[in-house]
């Protein structure tokens, strides 16, 4: 498999939600290795297309595919192993309320892999000092700051070592310096561990500084997808808009 | 009044499909999940345990009071003190002890379980799950689904001590009836096939009241009303599920067979 | 609540907000009472026909099976004139509106404070007490006797048809010693418990509600501490009355 070859990919997807197309004929490739960025205005379908990959979802016309395997046509059993390639980390962290740091991190290690305690207490304590909170295995979620929730969960969902890792809009709810921090944490663990990473957000800093490939979703439909450089760059007006910030453009205010 | 009855024909459509979705719900998880893991089922049972125990003692002893108080005082009217004891043994046994202490489980624990399972669904907990590949249903729902089935007999047969010994108050301290007699009729009445079915009753109970609590909290809305009307929900269901499975199973257990005509 | 002093601190708070409530109640807003009125009556209603049927069927069903054990089972009616009028219908028509409205009250308050909406009626200058509250108070109290009454009416049907038809009881001695043992008493002590019920339900309710302090959680916690508690003291307010009327605990 080179570098640039697709390792999770969406032929002529739609999905609707009533009579609504989230997703409209959206065909993308998403190169293993790199990060890509998913933007567009709220509700234009970016958490769907999350969803669709890891199976949560079934497309209503189109194919998902993981690793060259149709997501959609899985059974239970095939969809739950494949789920083992993938890392998410969901909006507020969703990390399980009933249970301390240390329980949520190692969480997935308890039930698919069977380590001496030792061996699980320090891949937890590898897992948080990844994501900069050494120590806090004892805390419980309701102790943690928003920054923090997004870290652990970030921490579970690096344990297992995945290929890929979803990111459901990792910066909402931050402050601009705790985002930097958090963009910051993307970038240098991808490189250190050269995982693929899918990001959905509209935070148009985050992307910049995050993304290797960025494509824009707007009313259903992919508008523009490539290289990071030259879509932020680009003459396209909806991308342009979006990434200007202005309030004036194809994409109405409704 | 057309409108009242098609409101009223939407809503037991409405509810006939609620039950067939139901249904397929627990079928769902005991086919997906199988049997809970052990260490989670003993943790959901003694949360259960701990949720309502105060509560059903303080509806049960009050409840054993009255029965004393309103059957003595029909009784001395007829002159037949010694058919209290076997009266209240007989109530208790056969109705109280499943019917209200199901009843109180399913306020406390009904409400709680629907609201804990649709807050982990607001929070997207169940989504964590699925996406780590541990299957939901049988990690969360399948454990305190059967622990409603184990712990409501066990709480019944406590409520029958506890309301026995609220009716022993008021018969035996407060309108002298004779504790040895008292006791001795009570225990005299109850046969085994009344205690094998308050246990019935009660398990059928406990399943019916955690199906719905958790049916109902694993498909709520994702959002804090979502978590209202899931509570609601619940609590309303399972108390209409109780009386409806109350009357059926005392139709079969203590009548033969419901006879039409 | 650990300790007894937390007990009492509880118990504090809950009397001052009845107070407040209380103060709040000659000038509540009538159009949003009524409104709450319809809503709890209506919404609740075809539940507590069910309930009052299906308990009523029930509890003959058992009263045959015992009252045959002992030979009397032409007494039927009048056990259903002891144990359904004087006490099973109010009881549980009273404890599942407390359950229903109850839980849908504390949820409603809830929702709306956590989602700031409370604050937001008092920076308008309109008092929370007295336009929220206040309404679904009084219309608790207005409604539950109601319900309480439509529970009781169709127990009494439903022990009827199912003491005539699936029992074979003969319609005529159920109904004359049905009637023979109900008295205005039996009815006026229904009429208390309800609105006792419909009391406690009411301030519990929004009290909860109104101490809903962070997220969904919080919701779910209000609606669950109404219910238990509704029930819990609404068994014991069923006592004492019980005890007033009829005499024979103290």
């Amino acid at each position: 498999m080179t570098l640039d070859a697709p390792l999770v990919e969406l032929v002529g997807v739609t999905k609707r939600f009533g009579d609504q197309r989230v997703l409209d004929d959206v065909s993308m490739a998403l190169p293993a290795g790199l990060t890509t960025v998913v933007v567009g205005p709220s509700g234009t379908g970016k958490s769907t297309l999350i969803k669709l990959l890891v199976g949560l979802l079934k497309p209503d016309a189109g194919r998902v595919l993981v690793g060259g395997e149709d997501v959609g046509a899985m059974d239970r059993a095939a969809l739950m192993k494949m789920r083992r390639r993938f890392g998410m980390l969901f909006q507020d962290g969703a990390l399980f309320h009933g249970m301390s740091v240390g329980e949520n991190v190692a969480f997935p290690l308890h039930h698919h892999l069977k380590l001496s305690r030792d061996e699980e207490k320090s891949r937890v304590e590898t897992a948080l000092a990844q994501v900069g909170l050494p120590g806090l295995a004892d805390r419980r979620p309701d102790q943690l700051s928003g920054g923090q929730r997004k870290r652990v969960g970030l921490a579970r969902a690096l344990v297992m070592q995945p290929q890929i890792v979803l990111f459901d809009e990792p910066t909402s709810g931050l402050d601009p310096v705790t985002s930097a921090a958090i963009d910051d944490l993307i970038v240098t663990t991808r490189k250190q561990l050269g995982l693929t990473f899918i990001v959905i957000t509209h935070d148009v800093q985050s992307c910049a500084a995050i993304a290797d490939r960025v494509g824009m979703l707007f009313e259903g439909k992919l508008q523009l997808f490539g290289p990071a450089q030259d879509v932020l760059r680009s003459d396209h007006p909806v991308v342009r808009q979006f990434f200007d910030r202005a309030s004036n453009g194809p994409i109405r205010v409704v | 009044m057309l409108d009242g009855l098609a409101g009223l024909g939407a809503a037991v459509r409405g509810m006939v499909a609620s039950l067939g979705a139901l249904v397929r719900f627990v079928a769902g998880v005991l086919r997906h999940g199988g049997l809970p893991p052990a260490g989670e089922l003993v943790h959901q049972c003694m949360t259960l345990v701990r949720r309502c125990i105060l509560p059903v003692t303080l509806v049960v002893v009050p409840m054993g009071a009255l029965i004393s108080l309103q059957g003595a005082a029909l009784i001395q009217q007829f002159g037949v003190e010694r058919l209290l004891a076997p009266l209240v043994a007989i109530t208790v046994v056969r109705e109280l002890a499943p019917g209200f202490a199901a009843l109180m489980v399913a306020m406390q624990a009904g409400t709680a379980l629907a609201a804990e399972i649709a807050v982990m669904r607001v929070r997207e907990e169940l989504d964590a799950y699925e996406v780590m590949a541990v299957d939901p249903l049988r990690h969360v729902v399948a454990p305190r689904l059967f622990a409603g089935v184990l712990i409501a007999p066990l709480l019944a047969v406590m409520a029958m001590g506890l309301a026995i010994m609220g009716s022993w108050l008021v018969a035996v301290g407060i309108r002298g009836f004779s504790s040895r007699a008292f006791l001795e009729g009570c225990l005299a009445a109850i046969s085994t096939w009344d205690l094998a079915a308050c246990l019935i009753k009660s398990a059928v109970f406990g399943a019916v009241l955690s199906s719905v609590a958790c049916f109902e909290g694993y498909t709520a809305h994702r959002s804090a009303e979502g978590v209202g009307r899931a509570s609601n929900r619940s609590v309303v269901s399972a108390i209409l599920s109780i009386l409806v499975a109350n009357y059926v199973l005392n139709s079969l257990l203590y009548v033969g067979v419901v006879v039409p005509g | 609540m650990n300790s007894a002093s937390d007990l009492l601190a509880a118990l504090g708070r809950y009397t001052r907000f009845c107070l407040s409530a209380t103060r709040a109640v000659p000038f509540l807003n009538v159009r949003e009472m009524l409104h709450q009125a319809y809503v709890m009556g209506v919404g609740s209603l075809v539940v507590l026909l069910a309930v009052g049927a299906f308990s009523g069927a029930m509890l003959t069903v058992q009263g045959f099976a015992s009252l045959r054990a002992f030979g009397t089972s032409e007494l039927l009616g009048m056990f259903i004139a002891l144990g359904g009028v004087r006490e099973v219908f109010p009881l549980i028509g009273a404890g599942c509106v407390g359950a229903k409205v109850g839980s849908a009250v504390a949820s409603e308050v809830a929702t709306l404070k956590i989602g700031q909406q409370i604050d937001a009626l008092e920076v308008m200058a309109v008092d929370p007490m007295r336009f929220l509250v206040a309404p679904r108070l009084v219309a608790c109290i207005v409604v539950t006797p109601l319900l309480v009454g439509a529970c009781l009416l169709a127990g009494l049907v439903s022990s009827y048809l199912i003491a005539t038809l699936q029992l074979g009881v003969d319609q005529g001695v159920f109904v004359s010693r049905l009637l023979e043992n109900i008295s205005l008493r039996d009815l006026v002590s229904a009429l208390v418990k309800a609105l006792g019920f419909g009391m406690l339900t009411g301030t519990l309710a929004c009290w909860h509600g109104y101490a809903a302090d962070a997220g969904a959680a919080s919701v779910g916690q209000a609606s669950n501490r109404t219910v238990v508690q509704a029930m819990v003291t609404g068994g014991v307010l069923n006592l004492f009355v019980s005890n007033v009327f009829y005499g024979g605990l103290l």
